[in-house]
C-alpha cells in the first residue's frame, strides 16, 4: 500500500466516526427540542428552537404577552433542566470512558467504582447538616460531595500504589464502598425528619427536577472543562487500556497521570451529582454502545459517549416526565429500568467483545 | 546501545526469583532468553524495561542506569512486546500501533506519528491489515501487530516475551526471522524469552539459559544447547544433532523423580 492510498484508508477510516459523532450530537439537538415541549403550555416543536434563538440574540418582549410567556416558560423553566441533562450525560459519560480506560477494564463507571455513591453521600451528610439546596449553601453540599468522591478514588490510587491491583480488585473495592456509603447514608436518613428526609432521599435516586440558570454554572464549567481535558489526555488513555505494565514500556508514568485523572473525575462527578443524585449506568451504557459502533479510539469515544450519553438523559429525562404525567418520576428510577435491560443486552448480544463478558 | 544487567536480583515478597545476575547484551544482537517454567524469565526482563526494580543490582542503558531514565525517555531506547498481547476493548489494528508514539506524542503529531506508523505496518508487510478489528486476526498477524507496536517506538532494543507462544510453526519462524531481519538491517537489539528451543537455537546469536534464578549457562547456542544442559535445568533426556549449522534438539524422555 502506497502512503497516499494508506492516508486515504485513514481517512476512510475515520469518516464514519465523525459521522457517528455529528448523528449523535443531531440526535442531542432533537432530543433538546422534544423535551421543551413538555408541561403546560402548548409550543410547537419548531417554535422552541425559533424561541430560543431568538433569546440567544437577545430579543425583548413585552411584559405578560404571549410571546412573553412562550419565551419565559422555554428559556427559564425548561432550558435549564435540558442543559443539566445535557451537561451530566456528557459527564457521565466521559468519566466512563476515562474509568473504562484507566483500569482497563470494561466495567469500571463512577458508579461500579463507588465515587458516585461517596458524592451523593457527602451530598446527604451536607443535607443533614442543614445545608439548603438554595442560594451559597449549595457549595457546601457540592464541597462535601467531592469530599466524599475523593474516598474511594483516593483508596484507589493508594491501593494501585502499593501493591499490585487487577480490575477485578478495583471493581471489587468500589462495590464495597457503595455498600458502605449506602449504609452510612441509610443511617443518617432514619435520623431525619420528614422534609429533610424527602430531600436527601431524592439523591439517592436522581433527578434532574427544580434547576434554575444561576445554580447551573458550576456543573456547567466543570464538566466541560473536565471533559475538554479527558479529550485532551485521549491519547494517554487510549495508552492505559492496554493495562499498566504496557502503558509503562510505551513511557506512560501511570501513577501520577492516575492521580490526575481520579482528581479531575471527583470534580466532574461532584459537581453533577451535587445537583442530581446518583444517575447509574450512564457512564456503562454510552460508552459501550459508541464503542460497538465505531472502535476504542477515545480521541473519538469520548465525543461521541457525551453526545450519547447527553443524548440518552435528555430522553429518558423526557419519558419521566411522561409516565404518570402530570407527575413525575426521578430520572434515576427510568435509569435503572432502561439501563439495566440495555446493558444486559450489550452483555449477551456481544459477548465476544473484548472477551470479559 | 548496550544493555547491562549487574549483579540484578529479584524477590516477590520472601521468595527469591532472581539471584544476582550480570550480563550484557550488545547492540544488533538477538539473545534468547530460555529456561524451564517459573525460572524468572519474564521477571528478568521486566527488570531490564524497569517495570520491576531489582531488589539488588541496577541495570545500566549505555552506562546509564534505567531509574535515571525518564519513562518517556526509557520507551524511546527499549520497545517490549507483552506475552499473549489480548484488549479488553475493540481495537483496530492502526489504533493499536499507534499507541507506541506515545512517547514522541505532541499538539500536531498525528501526521508523523501516522507516517511512521505506515512505514512500520509496510517493513512488516501487514499495511493491508491496517484497518481491521485486532481481535479478528490470527495468532500470527497479532504478534507482528505487537512487534509493530514495539518499533514504531523507534527503540534500539526491543524486549519480548515469549514472541513465538501459541503460533504454528511457519508462524514462529516467520516472527523469527523478521525478528533476525531486523536486527540485521537496522541494527535492533532483540532479547527474547523463549521456552521453542530450536527456533531461538536457529536465530539467536546467543542465550541465556537460567537455572534456580541464576544463569546457568550464557554463550553461543553451541555452547548453551548441549545434552547435559537441558538433563541438568529441564530435567530432560535429550540429543542434539547439528542442523544446518545450529544444535538442533531431539527429545527423548522426560526424567523421572526430578522437577
Amino acid at each position: 500500500m502506497k502512503e497516499d492510498e494508506f492516508d486515504d484508508g485513514y481517512l476512510r477510516f475515520i469518516r464514519h466516526k465523525v459521522t457517528f459523532i455529528l448523528a449523535a450530537v443531531a440526535v442531542v439537538v432533537l432530543a433538546a427540542g422534544v423535551s421543551c415541549l413538555v408541561d403546560g403550555r402548548p409550543i410547537g416543536v419548531l417554535d422552541v428552537y425559533r424561541i430560543i434563538i431568538d433569546h440567544i440574540l437577545g430579543t425583548e418582549y413585552e411584559f405578560a404577552t404571549p410571546e412573553y410567556w412562550d419565551d419565559f416558560v422555554v428559556c427559564q423553566m425548561r432550558l435549564p433542566r435540558v442543559v443539566l441533562a445535557i451537561v451530566a450525560g456528557a459527564a457521565l459519560s466521559t468519566c466512563g470512558v476515562a474509568m473504562q480506560s484507566m483500569m482497563s477494564n470494561p466495567l469500571a463507571d463512577p458508579y461500579t467504582t463507588g465515587m458516585s455513591s461517596g458524592a451523593c453521600l457527602g451530598a446527604v451528610i451536607a443535607i443533614a447538616m442543614g445545608f439548603a439546596f438554595t442560594g451559597p449553601s449549595v457549595y457546601g453540599i457540592m464541597g462535601m460531595s467531592f469530599l466524599m468522591s475523593l474516598v474511594p478514588a483516593l483508596i484507589i490510587i493508594l491501593l494501585s500504589r502499593i501493591v499490585r491491583t487487577s480490575p477485578a480488585t478495583l471493581i471489587l473495592l468500589g462495590t464495597i464502598m457503595s455498600y458502605l456509603f449506602g449504609a452510612v447514608n441509610t443511617l443518617i436518613l432514619v435520623n431525619q425528619e420528614g422534609e429533610t428526609l424527602s430531600a436527601a432521599y431524592l439523591w439517592t435516586v436522581g433527578s434532574l427536577d427544580n434547576v434554575i440558570w444561576s445554580d447551573l454554572w458550576i456543573p456547567v464549567v466543570l464538566s466541560t472543562a473536565g471533559c475538554a481535558a479527558m479529550i485532551f489526555m485521549s491519547g494517554k488513555l487510549n495508552v492505559m487500556m492496554m493495562g499498566d505494565d504496557q502503558a509503562r514500556s510505551m513511557g506512560l508514568d501511570v501513577d501520577n497521570f492516575r492521580t490526575v485523572l481520579l482528581l479531575v473525575m471527583s470534580l466532574m462527578i461532584a459537581s453533577i451529582i451535587s445537583f442530581t443524585g446518583i444517575l447509574g449506568f450512564i457512564g456503562l451504557v454510552a460508552p459501550h454502545m459508541v464503542r460497538m459502533a465505531i472502535g476504542s479510539d477515545n480521541k473519538f469515544v469520548i465525543p461521541a459517549s457525551m453526545a450519547l450519553g447527553a443524548a440518552l438523559l435528555l430522553v429518558t429525562d423526557t419519558l419521566a416526565r411522561l409516565v404518570i404525567y402530570p407527575y413525575e418520576l426521578p430520572v434515576g428510577v427510568i435509569l435503572m429500568f432502561i439501563g439495566g435491560p440495555l446493558f444486559l443486552y450489550v452483555v449477551v448480544k456481544h459477548n465476544g467483545y473484548g472477551g470479559m463478558y | 546501545m548496550q544493555v547491562e544487567a549487574d549483579g540484578v536480583s529479584f524477590s516477590y515478597k520472601d521468595k527469591r526469583v532472581l539471584e544476582s545476575i550480570t550480563q550484557g547484551f550488545d547492540k544488533g544482537e538477538i539473545v534468547s532468553i530460555i529456561g524451564p517454567n517459573g525460572v524468572g524469565k519474564s521477571t528478568f526482563l521486566h527488570c531490564l524495561n524497569r517495570l520491576l526494580t531489582p531488589s539488588e543490582g541496577r541495570v545500566l542503558v549505555d552506562g546509564r542506569g534505567v531509574e535515571d531514565y525518564s519513562l518517556k525517555d526509557l520507551a524511546k531506547e527499549m520497545g517490549y512486546v507483552p506475552y499473549s498481547p489480548a484488549s479488553n476493548f475493540p481495537l483496530s489494528v492502526i489504533d493499536m500501533v499507534i499507541m507506541g508514539r506515545h512517547p514522541y506524542s505532541r499538539i500536531g503529531s498525528s501526521k508523523d506519528d501516522l507516517k511512521a506508523v505506515h512505514a512500520v505496518l509496510e517493513r512488516l508487510d501487514i499495511d493491508d491489515l491496517a484497518f481491521r478489528p485486532f481481535t479478528e486476526l490470527s495468532a500470527g498477524q497479532r504478534q507482528k501487530v505487537m512487534i509493530a507496536r514495539g518499533l514504531v517506538q523507534e527503540p534500539e532494543v526491543l524486549l519480548l516475551d515469549e514472541p513465538t507462544a501459541n503460533l504454528d510453526i511457519k508462524h514462529q519462524m516467520e516472527v523469527a526471522s523478521l525478528l533476525k531481519e531486523l536486527s540485521e538491517s537496522i541494527g535492533l537489539s532483540v532479547i527474547m524469552v523463549s521456552h521453542e528451543l530450536n527456533i531461538a537455537a536457529k536465530y539467536s546469536d546467543r542465550m541465556v539459559l537460567l537455572h534456580q534464578g541464576r544463569i546457568y549457562r550464557a554463550g553461543s547456542p553451541w555452547e548453551v544447547i548441549t545434552p547435559e544442559n537441558i538433563r541438568e535445568v529441564y530435567s530432560v533426556d535429550a540429543e542434539v544433532i547439528d542442523h544446518s549449522g545450529r544444535p538442533y534438539v531431539l527429545l527423548n524422555n522426560p526424567l523421572r523423580g526430578r522437577t
